[in-house]
């Protein structure tokens, strides 16, 4: 039997390890179902014993002395992880690490884990490369191969179903993780990755956003409060830490975030709440310093690969923190292009790592079909006018193209005059900036309750596999608020308090997957018309409770045309 | 042997091929139409599984943030003399019922004052006596939840020297 090679991203703060199945790479869940395990090693000096991960994490404020953290940083170095009593050298406590990885992969697959391909920052030098290797061998495995860790990320986007064909070899990786930023550019010949230049900031990542969104609840409570002394205590900032996060992952996909949070702290024996709303302008704004700094590290590594923006030509985020919309501003603006981000970014590291590994084996990877919006979806708003017809026609993209679906998104506009009546929302998808060139989805119209002009009004778009956008529009502080679903398939719009079960649903899951793929706007149109054509011979033949023969006839025909979509959606015609 | 009976031999012979082939065929294709058939029945069932998942994670996650603000509400009026007993009898009534509400969708809440400590349901986010080995919670910051056994989220606890070898509970702050 031919052995498996599992691929691990060994980060600073996580860490990760995926296998190809099937040619597609998989991520494996580690620990309470989730397959980010924490970058943490702890050690009871008592018995000998230690925990690897979220538990040793646990630990950490509990036993300082005995939990080590972020070793990644040491690899290579003379300098020797202390743990109690016991010191390590940096690549035993990474083989802790990596032990427990294949130990729970090899739970989950049944089988065990001996060759694995483990992923290193580009800048690692040799010292730091072997260390690496040293650590798996500790952990009883065969590196088969180290991988940089922007080439992993550029694996995976070789094999996501091309959006659309890029001519530049030039690729730049973007990772914002937890607590690193690192930044590098790679040139693709053929097979052939090379780096070209990378630089980055050990100190910057998701979790100073984080910070600095707690240091700006901290004073806004001590203003709320009116007491400058309000200090911060390990409770408070613990509170305070885990409403700012939420309030950061809530930003990314909507424009305001209500915070009401009873109690964060007491206060001559009163409750101190905080009671407010967070837009995400002034968390850009209390944060734009930090972004900036990427960006002028983004700027360095183009010129040290001597390479100007434009020859860039695709742009991948790695990390989770690369969420945050004012990431994906600052690449558009500087790149002038949409930014490839619909492979988890907490994953895709990994999961290149497993591409690589199922490489060395010989096995085929397959391209890899990711649940994305295929086209962009958004409102018409009179922000510009066409300069051809001089009408209000400019397209506002609320949900991006290529983003993984289910997603909800919102987006805040503005009335234009006092008292105004109400606003017809056209929905549209597709790619131009003006909407009479792009495709109508629906229109309704909504009527606004009296308020003076600029009022704000929240279009909220939630997409759905099924191809449905449910469009909640909200006129702020009104209490005026109304849902609509419109099918992006059909081009239809249905109310809520239209009749359900119009349309009958599917008969049984080869109708359902016929459905899926006769709404796919990736296929041509005469396959989706015939795919449905068939389908719905096959489901009246069903509910008509039709013959074996008839019925196993037909069954052929639809199998065969889905495999025809199949096959069209593999090979990206 | 006759030329004829070879002849006749090697007739019957090749049909019997002809419909061996044929019926190989017949089989190859239904097999083949069975294989592709289950491989859609899995993908939608993955689908399913998956759909229900997102939906189950989507659909517990405002109930957690409800017992967050009902364990904040409770703590901040623990300490004697803030609230009538009319009062904190309300709140623990809110709190109750709101636990067995939890309870339905299957999430346990960890906020149990005075047990050891257990990395693996809760956070440490300070420790009270650092050069004891054998510590117990504190003080509940953050509640923990688990769904059917799982961690969702890990309690996050200050932690303290355990000095009673039989510790009972300092009090408990929910139901």
């Amino acid at each position: 039997m031919k052995s498996l090679v599992c691929g691990i991203d060994l980060g600073t703060t996580n860490s990760v390890i995926a296998f190809l199945k099937d040619g597609y790479p998989r991520a494996i869940p580690v620990e309470e179902g989730s397959a980010i395990l924490p970058s943490v090693v702890s050690f009871d000096p008592g018995n000998g014993s230690h925990w690897v991960g979220q538990r040793a994490r646990n630990r950490r404020a509990a036993f300082p002395e005995d939990t080590v953290a972020s070793v990644k940083r040491l690899m290579g170095k003379e300098t020797l992880a202390t743990a109690g009593q016991k010191s390590f050298r940096p690549e035993e406590i990474s083989s802790y690490i990596l032990k427990h990885l294949a130990d729970r992969a090899s739970e989950y697959l049944g089988e065990p884990i001996e060759k694995v391909v483990i992923t290193v920052p580009a800048y690692f030098d040799d010292a730091q490369r072997r260390a690496t290797i040293q650590a798996g061998e500790l952990a009883g495995l065969d590196v088969v191969r180290i991988v940089n860790e922007p080439t992993a990320a550029a694996l995976v986007y070789d094999h996501v179903r091309a959006e659309t064909e890029v001519e530049s070899p030039y690729v730049l990786v973007y990772d914002l993780g937890g607590g690193t930023f690192d930044v590098s550019v790679i040139e693709i010949k053929g097979e052939i990755k090379e780096v070209l230049a990378s630089s980055g900031d050990t100190a910057l990542g998701g979790d100073d956003f984080d910070e600095r969104l707690k240091d700006y609840l901290l004073e806004e409570l001590r203003r709320q409060a009116g007491r400058e002394d309000l200090s911060e205590e390990v409770s408070l900032k613990v509170r305070l830490l885990d409403i700012a996060e939420k309030a950061k992952i809530a930003l990314s996909d909507r424009p305001y975030v209500e915070i009401h949070e009873v109690a964060v702290a007491i206060l001559d024996g009163k409750p101190l709440n905080l009671d407010l709303e967070l837009s995400r302008e002034q968390f850009e704004a209390l944060t734009a310093d930090m972004v900036e700094r990427t960006m002028g590290i983004v700027e360095e590594v183009l010129r040290e690969a001597h390479l100007d923006a434009a020859e860039i030509g695709k742009l991948i985020l790695v990390g989770g923190a690369t969420r945050m919309p004012a990431v994906h501003e600052a690449l558009s603006e500087l790149f002038d292009q949409t930014v490839a981000h619909s492979v988890d970014p907490d994953l895709c590291v990994a999961l290149g790592a497993a591409i690589q590994g199922g490489l060395i084996t010989g096995d085929s990877v397959g391209q890899i079909l990711l649940d994305v919006t295929a086209h962009s979806l958004g409102i018409k708003t009179v922000d510009e006018l066409n300069p051809e017809t001089g009408d209000a026609d400019h397209f506002s993209t609320i949900i991006r193209r290529n983003t993984r679906i289910p997603v909800s998104r919102a987006e805040v506009y503005r009335t234009l005059a006092d008292n105004q009546r109400g606003v017809q929302v056209e929905v549209f998808q597709g790619e131009s900036p003006w909407c009479s060139e792009n495709a109508p989805v629906g229109d309704f119209f909504f009527p606004l309750e009296p308020a003076p002009a600029h009022c704000p009004v929240v279009v909220e778009f939630a997409y759905d596999r099924e191809g449905l956008v449910r469009v909640c529009i909200d006129q702020k502080g009104c209490a005026n608020r109304k849902e609509v679903t419109l099918d992006t398939r059909q081009r239809k719009v249905a109310q809520e308090a239209d009749e359900p079960g119009a349309v009958e649903t599917p008969v049984n899951y080869m109708s359902e997957k016929a459905r899926r793929l006769a709404g796919d706007p990736r296929l041509s149109e005469s396959v989706r018309r015939e795919i449905q054509r068939v389908a719905a011979s096959y489901e009246e033949a069903i509910r008509a409770g039709e013959g074996e023969d008839r019925m196993d006839e037909l069954e052929d025909v639809l199998l065969e045309v889905m495999e025809q979509a199949e096959e069209e959606l593999e090979s990206g015609e | 042997m006759k030329l004829g009976d070879f002849k006749w031999f090697r007739r019957k012979r090749d049909e019997e091929a002809a419909e061996s082939r044929r019926l190989i065929l017949e089989e190859t294709q239904s097999l083949k139409k069975l294989l592709r058939k289950q491989s859609i029945l899995i993908e939608e069932v993955r689908r399913e599984q998956e759909a229900a998942a997102a939906k189950e994670r989507t659909n517990v996650e405002p109930l957690l943030d409800l017992c967050d603000s009902v364990f904040h509400l409770q703590r901040a009026f623990r300490s004697p003399g803030l609230m009538s007993r009319q009062h904190a009898q309300v709140v623990s009534m809110v709190s109750k019922r709101l636990d067995l509400f939890a309870s339905y969708a299957g999430v346990e809440m960890i906020l149990e004052e005075g047990v050891p400590f257990d990395p693996r349901i809760h956070e440490a986010v300070s420790n009270r006596s650092p050069d004891s080995p054998a510590l117990e919670i504190f003080e509940v910051i953050q509640p923990g939840y688990l769904r059917d056994g799982k961690v969702l989220r890990p309690a996050k606890v200050v932690v303290g020297a355990a000095t009673d070898p039989n510790p009972s509970p300092k009090g408990s702050i929910a139901p």
